[in-house]
Order: C-alpha cells, then sequence, then structure tokens
C-alpha cells in the first residue's frame, strides 16, 4: 500500500506542470477584426533596441505614431501636423499634433526628442546608427566624444521638435526613425521595455493589449489616438508562425485573412476562389553573390565578371522559386523608387548590356587566370561559394550554380554550407571566396549603394574605391531626382559591372493573399500606413 | 533509501557542473556571437560598450565564474542577449509551462495506451488484433510528425471546423498537438510492451500461476505487467525530460508559446545566456527523471535493490 501510493506520488510530480491554470481564450468574434500574421515574433518593440526587427517595427507601425508615415509611396504628416525645412540652416522643425499615450497623457516633443537621443547614444548599440550621422553632432555622441544633451535637435516647447542637420539630407525624413518613447515609462522599464504587452506604452492607432511570446500579438483600437474617428478596425490580431500548410489551412477556414506563400498549388486553389485576392509585388530584397576581392583569385576582376555572367538566372528563378522572383542584372528591383518614379524605368540594369558584350565567359575568365600568372585551363580551378543556409532551397541554389559554373566556365565548385552566424562571422572576417545571401534594400534608395562606401564597408567585399565613394556620397546629397538617377546608375555600373564586387541573381517577390473583404490593404512594401486604414466590407 | 537519494541528488548536482562548465566552453568555441548574429555592422565604440554590457569582453573563465557567481549570489541565469530583458530563468520557467502541459499529456496518453496496446498485441500475437496494433505501432514510429500535424490539422480545422488551427489559450488548442506528439510515444511503448510481454508470457510463474488456478486477468495484472512493464519505465525517464523542453516542430506549426523555439534560435542567435540556461534546464529535468525511474523500479520490481542496505 505505502509503495501503491509512493509510485503515485511520483508519477503525480512528473506530471506537476500540467495542473497548471488554463490561459483566458482569445475574444469572441467581431466584423471588425483583421487576422494577420508575422514569420517570426518581434524580438522587442522597442524602436532603438538593437534587436529592432522587421516584425517590432510592422507592429508600431500601428501600435505607436511616427512624425512621418510613408502612404502610396509619398510622405505624410502623422504625429505632426505641420513641419517645414530651412535650406539655409538645414533644419526641420516640426510641429506635433494633439496625441495621447494610451493612458490618457499626451505625446510631447520631449517624446520625440528622448527616442532620437536613445538612437545615438553608443549605450544603446542602435544597429542603424550611422542612419543619423545627418544629424548635428550625432557622430561625436556616439563615438563617445560628446554627451548625449549636445544632439542637434530640441524641443522648444511641447509641440515644436527641431533638428538640425549638419549636411543636406534628402532621404532624411525615410531614414531616421521618429518615434516618440516616454522617458519616465522606458527607465521605470529599463532592459524590458517593449518585450511584454506592459512594458510598452502605445500611441498609434491601436494599442498592444495581449502579447503571448511565439503564439501571437493582440492589439485593439486606441480611443485615445488623435485620428481614432478614422480607424475602423476594432482589433487586430498577429499570430505567428512560418508553417506553410498552417497558413493554408488558416486561410481557408477563416483563422487568418492575409497570407504570403510562393507555393503553386496554393496560388492556383486561391485564384480559383472568389472571396480571395492574389497580388505579386517585387520587393528591394536582392539575392547575390559577394566576392572576396582580397581572395588571390577573386582578386581578379574578369574572373569575377566571368562567374557572375556564368550565372544562368532565368533558369535560377525558374527552378529554385517557380519564377516566383525575377531574375537580376543589377542592384536594385523595380521596388525602388525616388517620388513616385521606379528606378528601373530610367536606369537599364547594368550586366544585361555587358553580357551582350561577352557571349562566352569563359573566354574572361581565361584572360583573368592569365593575368593572375595562373594556369589558364579552368578545368583545374576549384572556387568554393559559401552560404548561411542550409535549407532545401539553399542546397537547390547551390545546385544550380554548381550546373552553371561546370556549364559555361568548366571549372568546378565547392559548396560551402553553415549556419548563418558561422558564415556572416567569416564573412566579416574575409575567410571565404565567394558568398551567396541576399539583402534587402531599405524605402531611401541609396541603402544598398551605402553598403559598398569606404567608410560604412559593411558589404564584406574588402574592395572598396574612393571614385564609388565619391558618385554616391554626391548622389545622396543631391536634390535633383534626375541627376540621382544618373549618379546611382552610374554607381550600379561600377558594383555589378566595372568593379563587379557583387553578382546579382535575384529580386525576390511577394505573393500575397488577402481575403476581398478587407479593404484599405496598402501593398506597398515601403509603406509605414500600418493597418490604420485597413476595414472589413460587410 | 534515503542516504541512496541523497546521494544520488548529490551526484545529480555534479553531473549538472560538468555539462554546464561543458557546454559554456564549448559555446564559446562556436565562430560569432551574438553581436555577430546581428546583420549591422556597429561603430567600434557602440561594440565595445555591448560586449562590456554582457561581458563579453572578459576571457571565457573569468564569464564562467561570474555566470557561477550568479547562480550561488543572486539565483540568476543572466539575461537574453537576444531578447535584452527577458530574464532566461523567467523564459524557462513561462514557457516550460505550456510545453509541459503538451508534452506531459502527451506522453502520458502515449505511455497509457501503448502499455495497453502492447498488451493485447502480444497476447493476440498473430491475430488480427495483433497485426492492426503492429500497423498503427510502425505508421507512429515512421511518420514524421510534421505530416501528421498537417494532416490533422487540415482535417479537423479545414474539412471537419471543430477545433482551432493555432494558438494559445483554451483546452481546444491543445488537442491537435497533443494527438500528434502523443503518437511517436504511443508506438515505441506498444513495442516495446509487445516484446518484453512475449518474454514473460514464456516464463514458468506464468505456467504457475496457471496451474494455481489464477484467473486471466489477474495474471496479466499481477505477473504480466509487473514483470514487462520495466523496458518502457527506462525510456520514459528521458521521454518525460524531453517534452519538458518543448517541440520546436509542433510548436511552431500550432503556435504555441513552448520552449521548443528558444532551443533552436538561441544557438543560431548565439544567445549564450540562454544557450546555457536552456541545457541545464534539461539536463536537470532529464536526471531528475532518471532519478524518478530509478526508484519507481524499486516499487514495481521489489527484487531490484538500490543500495546495499542490510
Amino acid at each position: 500500500m505505502k509503495k501503491k501510493f509512493l509510485a503515485a506520488a511520483l508519477c503525480a510530480a512528473m506530471a506537476l506542470s500540467t495542473v497548471t491554470g488554463a490561459v483566458p481564450a482569445m475574444a469572441e468574434e467581431s466584423a471588425q477584426v483583421l487576422k494577420t500574421y508575422r514569420t517570426n515574433e518581434p524580438a522587442t518593440l522597442d524602436r532603438v533596441a538593437p534587436t529592432i526587427d522587421e516584425s517590432g517595427k510592422y507592429i508600431l507601425h500601428d501600435a505607436s505614431e511616427p512624425m512621418v508615415r510613408i502612404e502610396e509611396g509619398k510622405t505624410v504628416e502623422a504625429g505632426c501636423e505641420s513641419y517645414e525645412y530651412d535650406e539655409a540652416t538645414m533644419t526641420y522643425t516640426f510641429h506635433l499634433r494633439d496625441n495621447k499615450w494610451e493612458d490618457g497623457e499626451p505625446v510631447t516633443a520631449a517624446d520625440y526628442l528622448y527616442s532620437l537621443q536613445r538612437m545615438v547614444d553608443p549605450n544603446t548599440a542602435y544597429g542603424y546608427v550611422s542612419d543619423l550621422y545627418c544629424i548635428e553632432n550625432a557622430e561625436a555622441i556616439n563615438a563617445g566624444e560628446m554627451e548625449v544633451s549636445e544632439l542637434g535637435a530640441t524641443a522648444p516647447d511641447d509641440k515644436t521638435l527641431v533638428v538640425k542637420l549638419n549636411d543636406v539630407t534628402p532621404a532624411f525624413l525615410q531614414v531616421v526613425p521618429l518615434y516618440p518613447q516616454r522617458q519616465a515609462f522606458v527607465e521605470e522599464c529599463g532592459d524590458a521595455y517593449g518585450i511584454d504587452a506592459d512594458k510598452f506604452l502605445s500611441c498609434g492607432p491601436f494599442r498592444v493589449t495581449e502579447w503571448e511570446h511565439n503564439s501571437y500579438i493582440k492589439m485593439v483600437k486606441n480611443e485615445n489616438y488623435w485620428d481614432a474617428a478614422n480607424v475602423k478596425l476594432e482589433e487586430i490580431n498577429v499570430a505567428f508562425t512560418n508553417d506553410s500548410n498552417t497558413l493554408y489551412s488558416s486561410m481557408l477556414n477563416g483563422t487568418l485573412d492575409y497570407m504570403e506563400t510562393s507555393s503553386p498549388e496554393y496560388i492556383e486553389q486561391f485564384e480559383s476562389m472568389d472571396d480571395m485576392v492574389v497580388q505579386d509585388h517585387v520587393t528591394p530584397t536582392l539575392g547575390f553573390m559577394v566576392f572576396n576581392c582580397e581572395d588571390p583569385v577573386m582578386s581578379n576582376v574578369k574572373v569575377r565578371q566571368a562567374i557572375s555572367l556564368a550565372i544562368n538566372r532565368e533558369l535560377f528563378v525558374e527552378v529554385i522559386y517557380n519564377n516566383l522572383s525575377y531574375p537580376a542584372y543589377g542592384l536594385l528591383s523595380s521596388a525602388n523608387s525616388l517620388n513616385g518614379v521606379s528606378f528601373r524605368d530610367k536606369v537599364e540594369e547594368p550586366l544585361k548590356a555587358f553580357a551582350e558584350e561577352h557571349p562566352d565567359p569563359k573566354e574572361l575568365l581565361v584572360e583573368g587566370l592569365t593575368e593572375l600568372g595562373m594556369d589558364p585551363d579552368p578545368s583545374k580551378l576549384e572556387i568554393t561559394v559559401s552560404s548561411g543556409s542550409t535549407t532545401a532551397s539553399s542546397n537547390n541554389a547551390m545546385a544550380v550554380f554548381q550546373q552553371c559554373l561546370q556549364e559555361t566556365l568548366g571549372v568546378t565548385m565547392v559548396p560551402d554550407q553553415t549556419e548563418w552566424a558561422s558564415f556572416w562571422n567569416d564573412c566579416k572576417a574575409g575567410d571565404f571566396q565567394i558568398g551567396y545571401l541576399a539583402w534587402s534594400g531599405e524605402v531611401d534608395i541609396s541603402f544598398l549603394f551605402n553598403l559598398f562606401l569606404s567608410d560604412s564597408a559593411q558589404m564584406p567585399c574588402f574592395y572598396y574605391t574612393p571614385e564609388f565613394d565619391e558618385i554616391v556620397n554626391k548622389a545622396n546629397k543631391s536634390t535633383d531626382d534626375e541627376e540621382r538617377f544618373s549618379l546611382y546608375g552610374e554607381a550600379e555600373k561600377l558594383v555589378i559591372v566595372d568593379q563587379c564586387q557583387l553578382a546579382p541573381v535575384y529580386y525576390s517577390v511577394n505573393r500575397s493573399v488577402l481575403r476581398s473583404k478587407v479593404k484599405g490593404w496598402d501593398y506597398n512594401v515601403f509603406s509605414t500606413a500600418g493597418r490604420k486604414g485597413v476595414y472589413i466590407e460587410e | 533509501m534515503k542516504k541512496y537519494v541523497l546521494k544520488r541528488i548529490l551526484y545529480m548536482l555534479f553531473v549538472l557542473l560538468v555539462v554546464t562548465t561543458i557546454t559554456y566552453f564549448l559555446m564559446h568555441c562556436i565562430p560569432g556571437d551574438p553581436l555577430t548574429a546581428l546583420v549591422q555592422k556597429l561603430p567600434e565604440q557602440t561594440k565595445a560598450n555591448y560586449y562590456a554590457k554582457y561581458g563579453l569582453d572578459k576571457p571565457v573563465w573569468e564569464q564562467f565564474l561570474l555566470f557561477l557567481k550568479g547562480i550561488f549570489t543572486e539565483g540568476t541565469l543572466g539575461e537574453s542577449i537576444r531578447y535584452p530583458g527577458r530574464q532566461v530563468l523567467d523564459v524557462l520557467k513561462k514557457y516550460s509551462v505550456s510545453s509541459g502541459q503538451i508534452g506531459v499529456t502527451a506522453v502520458a496518453i502515449g505511455f497509457l495506451l501503448g502499455i495497453m496496446l502492447g498488451v493485447v498485441s502480444a497476447l493476440k500475437r498473430n491475430k488480427l488484433p495483433d497485426k492492426l496494433i503492429s500497423l498503427i505501432a510502425i505508421l507512429g514510429v515512421s511518420i514524421p510528425v510534421f505530416v501528421v500535424a498537417s494532416v490533422l490539422q487540415f482535417v479537423f480545422t479545414v474539412k471537419i471546423p471543430i477545433l482551432p488551427t493555432m494558438g494559445w489559450g483554451s483546452p481546444k488548442h491543445m488537442v491537435l498537438p497533443i494527438l500528434c506528439m502523443s503518437l511517436s510515444p504511443l508506438a515505441t511503448y506498444t513495442r516495446y510492451m509487445r516484446s518484453s510481454v512475449l518474454d514473460v508470457v514464456n516464463q514458468d510463474y506464468i505456467t504457475m500461476a496457471e496451474a494455481k488456478g489464477m484467473s486471466f486477468g489477474m495474471i496479466v495484472r499481477r505477473h504480466i505487467l509487473r514483470n514487462s512493464i520495466l523496458p518502457s519505465l527506462t525510456i520514459l525517464g528521458p521521454n518525460v525530460a524531453d517534452v519538458f523542453c518543448g517541440s520546436f516542430i509542433i510548436e511552431s506549426i500550432f503556435s504555441i508559446p513552448g520552449l521548443g523555439g528558444y532551443y533552436i534560435t538561441a544557438v543560431t542567435d548565439r544567445d549564450f545566456p540562454m544557450i546555457i540556461g536552456s541545457t541545464m534546464f534539461y539536463t536537470g529535468i532529464y536526471i531528475l527523471a532518471l532519478l524518478i525511474v530509478d526508484i519507481l523500479y524499486v516499487v514495481i520490481d521489489p527484487r531490484i535493490r538500490l543500495s546495499e542496505t542490510k
């Protein structure tokens, strides 16, 4: 008997965790509810944390109120009623609206100023801090040479924010995130700011009410929002999942109103359904090979050009992406534009003309090898392509490259696949020959170009030239769109063809399925409009 | 008995320390750190501040000592680097609950049903029930769990929409994950049980019991079950330890706020405190489960002696 009791007690101990209470259930259905998803949960909702990711920004578009938003490609006032820019003093002056935090306190200019100061504070370790170097003293503060309070931004009163730039920066409003953060609240939360629903303060069209980590975030309409009268949705549920079958089932049974997919079978089915809208939109993400120009073999530009030309991009997108992505012959996809004019409408992709001039890339390779003083027989050459992904898709991509390089150039290609952190560590250290990866562009057209500037040197190609720096710096400061197009065009040709630090492979495309009763959806990949204008048609 | 348990607990602490030490130094051997896992290249000053904040600027052995000090003096496992502000201990405490709820229920169902099916299968050897059960068992071990999950999800949320597709909060959300997760243990226990029952039924003491005129039910309960359950019990310990740590696949398919994802992402993000914390947690639960199983052995089979006490 005693033993039986002991056995029971031990079993009970093992099952202990099951008896903890259940969590409250999800809210009841209401008509104005949007059900969407993200593939991963935000690391944080702190806009200036080094770990801020796309999911975090996505939630912030709804739960916070940036100074301006980008809606359908245009900059519109959001947190401010109006703003002016004084060319002589290079100063932006923002006049704030009467907006309130979810707890009823007014949103003040000091809140916007505080987040700016946190961003340049070296202790914050904000990743894109160099975007803020256009603000007076920002660089010196980040280097620890000046105090945070000396930043060239002030809040003369509760409703005015003044930001003084140290150089002409046409992209200022697009690249500098102006999101308010209340100092007292942030300090009270400490490091935990932005990691839970109760550790975050909303002031946008919606407020975050529940955050079950790795499961979902729930937002409800914020009645304290300045434009609450025009917000129609009552609730947004953002689920976190990256399983394509789950997404598919969820679209069919109404658990989700939106999904992105690349599976042709799913698309075929959704296209045949009346209540679904299928849309393709090209993203600013570029898949490419980056050459380590310090590598003995890759140091020769002709070798690099030959490899770039050897890739059959049409074959690649067909085999790897079922044609859902476009072959890339340039740095920027058609998603990038200046004031509504697409870059690709103005500038031809530079690699196309070059490919026509050199129908046989093998000749280039042989020339290059001879210049290097190596054996000009390509079949004796072995090159290694590294990748930071070990997925099936990445394996296939490597196989396509192998085939292209073998058939066109006759060289042997060795794939080297590791997981991301190891790969990226090797790349930064220059311990690779060719790296295959993807990088997402930003709304600011200069973003991908800036990666190749010698003072930032973000792209591990180990070959940065003053010629390129000069063109890009000039373009970045120009206010004439035509001139910018042509300068960026020159810079693109340098990176892709003349210096060939990079071989573009594909432009990524999103294919989305949206329930047709959901209206007001902004498909623009750069939109920061959030779900403010979305509603459900009844 | 008391002495034995005490001794075992001391051993456990030792094992935990060894595993922690080895893991700590191993994880610092892999290339990359939490900063390299982030894409952006930070200015030098910022980088230095970041390393200093998490103590990554110190030599590894000093970091390790500080880490041990943190455990003993403050009872903390440190703060996640990838998710600043999240205490590793809090993450483990919070998410092992949901993982455990699903996992323990699944293993319990798998264990109980598996034992039953295994006995039936062995007693009806080569008859129809045996063949059916064997089929289920083979399917259970051979079909990958994500396939089962996708099929069940499609059937019960789209074709017959009676269950939620994903999410967390109500008992309904737990049905499909539990079902998926119980299939593999069910199959395993069935197979183990079947072979050990087959072994036992041919023993002399079973013939003896029959000769005594004992009823069939009594023979099964008193003699067959007790003598054949030990192999299954051996794998129950590790099984239970596994489920507390969650299933990455199941949790991501059904959007369950469990520990599974943290194990994988901690390594890919080089989130050192999270890696070491989750390893310690897993090790702790694992050796604890082994101890419990060892004690259960004695309860079930009195012939086994834990210590040499007279």
